[in-house]
């Protein structure tokens, strides 16, 4: 991922209020005082699940009409499980 | 290569990497420029470890097109203030935007919700048609003629209408109308599977659809007959009004004559009495020798005395009878007044033209007015409620 994309995200991202800088930090010596650290808000995790089980979904319907076996066996030619 | 080969090649990269984040807006350049620059040096570091020149070169062909892509998108995003998918969210987490969409839903899902149901109702009721005759009700002393009215007979009774009204709707005047109109049985087949109905039954049924009232500052009574069949309707309230009519004329008829009677076997006992005096009279004169044709009053004084009293006893008698049968005839004209003094039917029942329930434009004004309050609150509730949800996640954000 470029940091154009990257940092894009985060800007859009905190001012969704979705994550927001952190203050707690690891312990010194796994640290860089240069990093910046993020954590998801409530309604971000709520957002995440949200998504995730939109994605679960989704899944459910694309196994549900053999999309994924189809999508899968052309991908690997026959040649994987 | 070495490792100061690798220096010059990252610090060059990493310089011509700062130079191009001018082209991204300025705010978001101070905000994540240091940022952005060092992740770019710790991929360049990153890239040249792991394939050295070409590591970089591959580098450089992906973050180059992402700049472009990513600065020319902050640029659109600040200069026209697109809303992308995280400005949407961040919109409708905001505590401060009403929702809008909330309150026009909720409205609009009870608004047609009452106004549907009034107009589904107002449409399945089945129709009622009224049928009105109207009665002049006069009291019994007031039916009688002018001269004979006295202060006493024509003083006012507060109670006069309540005491007609119970006088309509009791048994007496419907039970007449059941019978005439055959009630019991038509109203038998249609409310109770072919089962005729007992008076008592059917006299309720009638009470409850029958309406009295007085035309204020009139003696004018109107009668009032609902039902869905337009003509029965109209036949009841005549039938009514006929019956309280006749009974009106029986009662009073009833009440003259309970009157008469003593009053005709007082005139009976005077003609017995008128003719003991005759009789009395005819056996002084024979007794006596009064010659006939009668002598002058002067000389029936003198020499006749006892004869002359009985005849002046049997004229006073007799005069007394002519009072008395006077009497009875003026109290047998009463009698015989006709019935429309008493009542006086002045407008006949005809079918209704349309029904009187239900009131179809009303009800679905109402269901109008109705409806739009009701979802106006609700939907004010409803948004409220919303407004204040919202608030309180966006604190737990900002908490978290």
């Amino acid at each position: 991922m470029g940091p154009g994309t990257l940092y894009g995200t985060i800007k859009r991202l905190i001012e969704a209020q979705l994550i927001e800088e952190s203050d707690d930090r690891p312990d010194p010596h796994l640290d860089d005082e240069r990093r910046r650290y993020y954590r998801l808000t409530g309604v971000g995790q709520r957002v995440v699940k949200a998504e995730a089980q939109r994605y679960a979904e989704m899944v459910a319907v694309a196994r549900g009409k053999k999309l994924i076996g189809k999508l899968a066996s052309a991908i690997c030619g026959g040649g994987c499980q | 290569v070495t490792t100061r080969d690798e220096s010059k090649a990252v610090v060059r990269s990493q310089k011509l990497f700062q130079r191009l984040l001018a082209a991204y807006p300025k705010v978001h350049r101070e905000k994540y420029g240091p940022e952005m620059a060092q992740l770019f040096r710790d991929q360049s570091r990153d890239a040249w470890r792991e394939a050295r020149l070409r590591g970089l070169v591959m580098l450089w062909l992906r973050v180059l097109p992402d700049l472009v892509k990513t600065s020319l998108l902050e640029h659109l995003s600040s200069l026209k203030g697109k809303k992308s998918m995280f400005d949407r969210i961040s919109e409708i987490l905001r505590p401060r935007s009403v929702p809008v969409r909330v309150f026009r839903g909720v409205f609009l899902a009870v608004f047609l919700l009452v106004f549907g149901g009034a107009t589904v109702i107002t449409f399945i009721l089945p129709e009622t048609y009224a049928s009105t005759t109207r009665i002049k009700l006069q009291t019994d002393a007031e039916a009688v003629a002018g001269p004979r009215r006295t202060a006493a007979s024509t003083a006012y009774d507060p109670y006069f209408l309540q005491t007609q009204f119970e006088v309509i709707q009791s048994e007496k005047v419907l039970g007449k109308v059941i019978e005439q109109l055959n009630l019991n049985v038509v109203w038998g087949r249609k409310y109770q599977n072919g089962q005729n109905l007992k008076t008592i039954e059917t006299v309720a049924l009638l009470k409850g659809r029958m309406a009295l009232r007085p035309v204020r500052n009139t003696s004018f009574v109107e009668i009032r007959v609902f039902g869905e069949d337009k003509d029965e309707a109209a036949k009841i309230a005549n039938a009514i009004a006929e019956s309280y009519r006749d009974q009106r004329q029986e009662q009073r008829r009833a009440a003259l004559m309970s009157g008469i009677k003593p009053l005709e076997e007082r005139v009976d006992a005077q003609e017995k009495r008128v003719a003991a005096a005759w009789e009395n009279l005819n056996r002084l004169r024979k007794e006596g020798n009064v010659p006939d044709p009668e002598p002058a009053v002067e000389e029936l004084h003198s020499r006749y005395p006892a004869y002359l009293a009985a005849k002046q006893e049997l004229e006073a008698e007799a005069k007394l009878r002519t009072t008395l049968e006077k009497k009875v005839a003026v109290e047998k004209i009463d009698v015989d007044l006709p019935p429309s003094l008493l009542v006086e039917i002045t407008d006949q029942a005809v079918p209704g033209l349309r029904p009187v329930r239900p009131n179809k434009p009303l009800n679905l004004v109402l269901g109008v007015l109705i409806g739009g309050v009701l979802a106006l609150g609700l939907a004010t509730v409803a948004a409220a409620i919303t407004y204040i949800v919202r608030k309180k996640l966006h604190r737990q954000t900002a908490v978290n």
